[in-house]
C-alpha cells in the first residue's frame, strides 16, 4: 500500500513537473513573440519618422523651384518648375542671411543636359555644372527635375537660355 | 486499467495538439503583421512628371523666323507637327528626337546594376505617333506620367514611363 502511494506520489510529481515545464515554455514563447512584435512596431515608428522626413524633403524639393527665391517669375514668362540661375547665383552670395530658413542640410543645383563640369563660382559662371547653395552635412538626398534658365547673349543681344537640371536637397535620417 | 491509461494518453495528445494550434495561430498573426508592414511601398510619379515639364521648356538651337528666336522643345514639337524646318534648314523632327534622346540618356541611367531597368517616351498628335524612344526592358513596376495639351484644338499627348 505504502509502495503504491509512493509510486503514485512520484507520478504526480512528474505530472506537476511536466505542467510546470510546459507553462515555462509557453510563457517564454509568448514573451519572445511579444518582444518581436514590440521590436518590430518600434522599428516601424523609426521607419515612419524617416518616411515623414523623406516626404517633407520631397514636398520641399518639388516646391523649391516655385518659391520666390528660385522661381523664374516674369523674367522668364512665368515658367513653372523653373529656376532662375542668375537669381540663384545672387542668392549664393548672401546665403548666410537664410540661416535656418529651409530647415534642411544641403541644397544643390546640377546641370543635367548639356552636361558641364565644375562647381559654379562668380568667375566661371555660367560655364559650370553645379551650384552648391548650402552644404552643412551629409544626408540622404532627394531630387527633382527642373529647367534652369538664365540670360545668355548672342552678339551682345540677350535671350532666354533654359537647360535641363536637377535640384537636390538632403535630409538627415533619424 | 489499460482503458484508463489510453484515455489519459488521448487527453494529453489533445492538449498537445491544442498547444500546437495556439502556437500556429500566434505565429500566423505575427507573420501577417510582418508581411503587411513590408508591403507598404508607395510609387512616386512626381519625378516623371517634372521631367516632362522641364523637357518641354528646354531651349534648343533651332530658331524660327530670325536668328535669336530659339525654340523650346514644345516649340520644336509644334514645328515638327506642322512639318516645318529650323531656320538653318535642319528637320525640326530630327532636332526634337536628338535633343530628347540626349536628355533621356543624361537623366536616366539604365542597366542591370541600376535601379532603373528601362524607360519609354512617346509623343502622339491626334493619336498618331510623332516620336517614340525607349531603352532597356519593360517590367511590371513603373512610374509614369502623362502630359496632354492642345495644338490648334487637336490633342498632343506625351507619355513617359520609367521601369524598375
Amino acid at each position: 500500500m505504502k509502495t503504491r502511494n509512493a509510486h503514485s506520489g512520484k507520478k504526480g510529481q512528474m505530472k506537476i513537473q511536466q505542467t510546470a515545464f510546459m507553462l515555462i515554455a509557453l510563457t517564454l514563447f509568448f514573451a519572445l513573440v511579444g518582444i518581436f512584435i514590440l521590436g518590430f512596431s518600434l522599428s516601424g515608428l523609426k521607419e515612419k519618422a524617416n518616411l515623414i522626413e523623406q516626404e517633407k524633403a520631397m514636398i520641399l524639393v518639388s516646391k523649391l523651384a516655385n518659391s520666390p527665391e528660385f522661381s523664374c517669375a516674369k523674367t522668364f514668362n512665368n515658367k513653372v518648375n523653373c529656376i532662375d540661375l542668375d537669381k540663384v547665383m545672387a542668392l549664393k552670395e548672401r546665403i548666410e542671411k537664410y540661416e535656418g530658413f529651409w530647415e534642411i542640410g544641403n541644397i544643390e543645383i546640377i546641370k543635367i543636359y548639356p552636361k558641364q563640369e565644375g562647381v559654379c563660382t562668380k568667375e566661371n559662371y555660367p560655364n559650370c555644372g553645379k551650384i552648391i547653395l548650402k552644404k552643412e552635412d551629409e544626408g540622404i538626398y532627394t531630387s527633382n527635375f527642373v529647367v534652369l534658365c538664365r540670360k545668355d547673349f548672342f552678339m551682345g543681344v540677350p535671350y532666354d537660355k533654359c537647360e535641363l537640371g536637377k535640384v537636390m536637397i538632403s535630409y538627415t535620417k533619424k | 486499467m489499460k482503458g484508463k491509461m489510453n484515455k489519459k494518453g488521448q487527453e494529453e495528445m489533445v492538449g498537445f495538439a491544442l498547444i500546437v494550434i495556439v502556437m500556429a495561430i500566434v505565429l500566423l498573426i505575427f507573420l501577417s503583421f510582418v508581411i503587411k508592414g513590408k508591403s507598404k511601398q508607395e510609387v512616386e510619379s512626381y519625378e516623371a512628371s517634372s521631367f516632362i515639364q522641364s523637357v518641354l521648356q528646354y531651349t534648343t538651337n533651332c530658331s524660327k523666323d530670325y536668328e535669336m528666336n530659339y525654340q523650346t522643345i514644345q516649340g520644336v514639337l509644334f514645328e515638327c507637327i506642322k512639318g516645318e524646318a529650323c531656320l538653318d534648314g535642319r528637320d525640326s523632327c530630327e532636332v526634337l528626337k536628338k535633343e530628347i534622346e540626349g536628355m533621356l540618356k543624361s537623366s536616366w541611367k539604365v542597366g542591370n546594376e541600376s535601379p532603373i531597368k528601362g524607360y519609354s517616351f512617346r509623343i502622339e498628335f491626334e493619336g498618331e505617333e510623332i516620336l517614340s524612344l525607349s531603352e532597356g526592358n519593360e517590367t511590371s513596376n513603373y512610374k509614369g506620367s502623362l502630359q496632354s495639351f492642345r495644338k490648334a484644338g487637336k490633342p498632343v499627348e506625351i507619355r513617359f514611363k520609367i521601369f524598375y
